[in-house]
């Protein structure tokens, strides 16, 4: 092994010690990272592991507030993604940063159309120059028409175009293939090579390991904002690949947790059969939901795992009504459900705590209080006024219960951290009298003491009678149920008991992803 | 539920001389209530009112602010609601005019006071329950509905109007809506009333709550069960009953109904809010505040005509005072006095960015395998 500081220095762009933070959460945590001229580096790691946030750092949408970004080994900082495309930095991004309205030749070169000696644009080069591109990468389009009224696999290929006509030295792909069929992934692939072998530096990234593993030489694999791992790009490697990624309880944690008997912690106490809490047959929703049965049991605490990207929020908004949906049945505690919609829902004694809980599932300018009483406000309420000092000794109640750690339930819960947004979050359920209840990422962005004091309030839930739906990606929550569906593109695509959890740990779920 | 219950107590604030002055302002302003900063700057106006003009304090005068407060402040609470759903309603003025042009058509016709009163806040409450349903069901975003409607409204009291005078004698009406109740006139009661009748909602009811909710927001409000919908058309209902309400009380003062008054009226109610201290993303502030905003700017605009300064330079102040008022309390100057608390009490309440999912697991080796 090349001591460290020699590799950075031939290496064609690197970052030294790179971190970066947004209010509330650490992004990225000291991450170094070198990429040698020629070498296809690839990137996993589930959503909120950092991937974004490295590549708007080296894309120039964002400075880092610690470490550096290196080119040719010398430090380098980029004000916005335009210097970072004069480094010659190029990127396709994951949200398409197209033109709807430009037409595909207009998008390639934009901001750099090519000029005539009058000084005006040529745009007989603009549309020669743009179908070359799109050639090389085996699309044959009309580059006169407006980008917006393409597919959108074509519009992904007008992306990657603008990217490789850039003269890069150093090319960032984020889920690149997300929306190619099969043939012009290999024409990309082609493509990558060549580049590969003109000595270009390539970042990918992608949920897709098959790909990943054809086309990359290494992957680093982020977790909670740490490069945690990297190995050769080969499927060999995918066990310890997916390991890294999902990351797993340390003994320690198990110890603190203190919740079953047997080796596994638990969220639930084993009820898988019964009176049931909640049926669907062939839950679909027209684009990412293809067909879903679930059969959840009262007392039952049910795992939904899979990685992110799945269907998981989709999943969740349709169980709860949030989103249209449609299915052969449906029904919450023996009653059928008519009509898709929250209110609804919990009149049926179902709830959901949503996977972003300062976007979806507080009003973070409101108060502890007034979020806590916002699905119960009937109940505080007898008569036409609000007994606000009812509202608030419940509210007081519940924060001594939940230790939610807030000196007064007065004041807004945007003020809050993380765990104990969270805790405020359940609160508003475990107060409004449901009970069956959907989480949906239960402990993201919670630092670890909540996420042990979250995990205990779910089993005490349960203890006292609720059923609850864990939609998870993170692997070790998925253990801690009683029984796990498996979610893959929209579908089960398996189930693992509470047998084969016990016996096999972490692998009876492994083994059954993607 | 056997958890850890001991109570978390805050770190105590450093004591220094500069922090015990600050406290020392800070509870004498909350003393005040969360209103205090508007007394100040009423009492302030006041002032320089009273040494600018030797007319301004005579009661006389005062009495015709309050009068014109009045309607300005019952439009002001309307248009309150719908901005703390993150809403807007530019038809208010409009729908004023429609409203006071009703009024005196159905007073010509021979129709009895409050049954004239009635169909004008129905034909007000209409307009303003099909500008709730374009945004709604139509997705169309409030700006622009109520930009349309300004326009329609106008040129519906137009058409109703045909050119005419639209004179109003009927002394029952007029009496209600211009005399005396007790030391007040009516106009002021009449505010007063609206005032206290919505702050009360506002504050102590569910509707109230649910109102905050859908400005604080309105994807946790849809998905804690709240019906957003109808509430937020609503809203819009009773912007348009109260700016109703205040088209009659102008027709009353006016003796006349007619298609041109309330012309810029949506301004002065939105600029009433403002200075009041509501956000214009909603989700704060309240209907006293709103009304206390549009006492502050009928004083400015009655200094300013004793003053003798012409109706264009006051559209200029006029506007100076809604960018101070909006800069101080959703822009930027909003963020000086959070500053300076967070310089001085920075420990004071919990601590936040403490999720780092990294406290507490051990640092862990970077796997490389060949």
């Amino acid at each position: 092994m090349t001591a460290p500081a020699e590799t950075a220095s031939r290496s064609l762009i690197a970052v030294a010690g790179v971190s970066k933070a947004y209010p509330g959460t650490q992004a990225l945590s000291n991450i170094d990272l070198h990429i040698m001229p020629g070498e296809i580096h690839g990137i996993a790691g589930q959503n909120g592991a950092g991937k974004s946030t490295l590549v708007r750092i080296l894309s120039g949408v964002e400075k880092p507030d610690s470490g550096t970004v290196l080119l040719d080994g010398a430090p380098v900082s980029f004000d916005n993604p335009h210097a970072a495309q004069r480094a010659r930095i190029m990127t396709v991004h994951q949200e398409l940063s197209l033109m709807p309205h430009l037409s595909v030749a207009e998008n390639i070169y934009v901001g750099e159309l090519p000029r005539t000696v009058l000084g005006t644009v040529d745009w007989r080069a603009v549309r020669s120059q743009a179908r070359e591109q799109l050639l090389r990468l085996g699309f044959d389009l009309d580059v006169r028409a407006p980008v917006g009224s393409l597919p959108i696999a074509h519009r992904q290929a007008v992306e990657i175009a603008k990217a490789v006509s850039g003269n890069a030295r150093v090319l960032i792909l984020d889920e690149p293939t997300a929306t190619l069929p099969r043939h012009d992934v290999r024409q990309l692939f082609d493509l990558l090579n060549q580049l590969k072998n003109l000595g270009i530096a390539i970042i990918y990234i992608s949920h897709h390991f098959d790909e990943m593993y054809e086309i990359c030489d290494k992957i680093s694999v982020f977790r909670d904002g740490r490069r945690v791992a990297v190995h050769e790009a080969d499927a060999s490697r995918h066990d310890l690949i997916l390991q890294a990624m999902l990351g797993g309880v340390s003994t320690e944690q198990s110890a603190k947790l203190q919740l079953g008997s047997s080796e596994t912690p638990r969220l639930g106490v084993g009820r898988t059969a019964g009176e049931v809490a909640l049926a669907v047959r062939g839950l679909r929703d027209g684009h990412d939901l293809h067909g879903i049965d679930l059969t959840l049991h009262r007392g039952e605490v049910l795992g939904v795992a899979g990685l992110s990207g799945n269907g998981q929020s989709q999943l969740a908004a349709a169980l709860f009504g949030a989103e249209k949906s449609t299915q052969q049945s449906f029904e919450i505690n023996g009653r059928k459900r008519h009509t898709a919609d929250p209110a609804e829902s919990i009149r049926l004694g179902l709830g959901l705590l949503p996977e972003e809980r300062k976007t979806q599932g507080l009003a973070l300018t409101m108060s502890v209080t007034e979020n806590i009483t916002m699905a119960s406000l009937a109940k505080f309420s007898p008569g036409f006024f609000l007994n606000r000092g009812r509202e608030h000794r419940a509210a007081v109640r519940m924060r001594d219960a939940l230790a939610i750690k807030v000196a007064s339930v007065r004041q807004p819960v945007g003020n809050l951290s993380g765990g104990n947004q969270q805790k405020v979050a359940l609160a508003k359920w475990l107060i409004s009298g449901v009970k069956t209840l959907i989480i949906v990422e239960p402990t993201r962005g919670v630092d670890v003491g909540a996420k042990l004091e979250i995990y205990e309030l779910i089993r005490q839930f349960v203890e006292d009678g609720g059923s609850v739906i864990v939609i998870t990606s993170e692997i070790d929550e998925a253990l801690m149920c009683d029984r796990v569906l498996i979610l893959s593109r929209g579908r089960i695509s398996g189930s693992v008991d509470r047998a084969e959890i016990d016996k096999h740990g972490e692998a009876a779920v492994l083994n059954r992803f993607n | 539920m056997a958890l850890n219950t001991s109570p978390v107590l805050p770190p105590q604030p450093q004591t220094s001389r500069l922090s015990a002055a600050v406290n020392a302002l800070r509870t004498f302003t909350s003393s005040l209530g969360s209103k205090g900063y508007l007394f100040v700057v009423g009492a302030l106006v006041l002032a320089v009112g009273s040494v600018l003009s030797p007319y301004f304090m005579t009661s006389r005068n005062l009495i015709a602010v309050l009068i014109t407060a009045s309607v300005v402040s019952v439009l002001a609470v309307g248009q309150y609601l719908v901005i703390v759903t993150g809403g807007i309603d530019l038809s208010v003025g409009a729908v004023a005019a429609l409203s006071s042009v009703t009024v005196g058509l159905a007073l010509q016709a021979g129709v009895s006071w409050p049954l004239a009163l009635l169909l004008a806040l129905l034909v007000a409450g209409f307009v303003g329950v099909f500008n709730g349903l374009m945004i709604v069901y139509g997705g169309i975003t409030p700006f622009i509905v109520t930009l349309a409607m300004m326009s329609i409204a106008r040129g519906v009291a137009y058409i109703l109007q045909t050119g005419r005078q639209v004179a109003i004698d009927d002394q029952g009406f007029l009496s209600a809506f211009t005399a005396d109740l007790g030391p007040l006139p009516a106009p002021v009661v009449i505010a007063m009333i609206v005032m206290i009748v919505l702050a009360v909602t506002m504050s102590q009811t569910r509707y109230g709550r649910r109102l905050f909710a859908i400005g604080g927001n309105p994807d946790a409000a849809r998905l804690s069960g709240l019906p957003i919908k109808r509430d937020i058309v609503g809203a819009y209902f009773l912007s348009s009953l109260l700016a109703g309400l205040g088209g009659v009380m102008i027709a009353a003062q006016l003796t006349e109904g007619s298609a041109i008054i309330g012309e810029g009226y949506e301004l002065n109610a939105i600029a009433a809010v403002v200075v009041g201290g509501a956000s214009l993303f909603g989700g704060t502030g309240d209907p006293i505040s709103a009304v206390l905003g549009g006492l502050i700017i009928a004083v400015i605009l009655n200094i300013m005509d004793l003053l003798g300064i012409q109706a264009q330079p006051q559209l200029i102040v006029k506007g100076a005072v809604i960018l101070l008022a909006v800069l101080f309390t959703s822009g930027v100057g909003n963020k000086l006095p959070g500053a300076i608390r967070k310089l001085v009490f920075q420990k004071r309440y919990t601590e936040k960015g403490s999720d780092l999912p990294s406290e507490g697991k051990e640092k862990e080796k970077i796997d490389v395998a060949n």
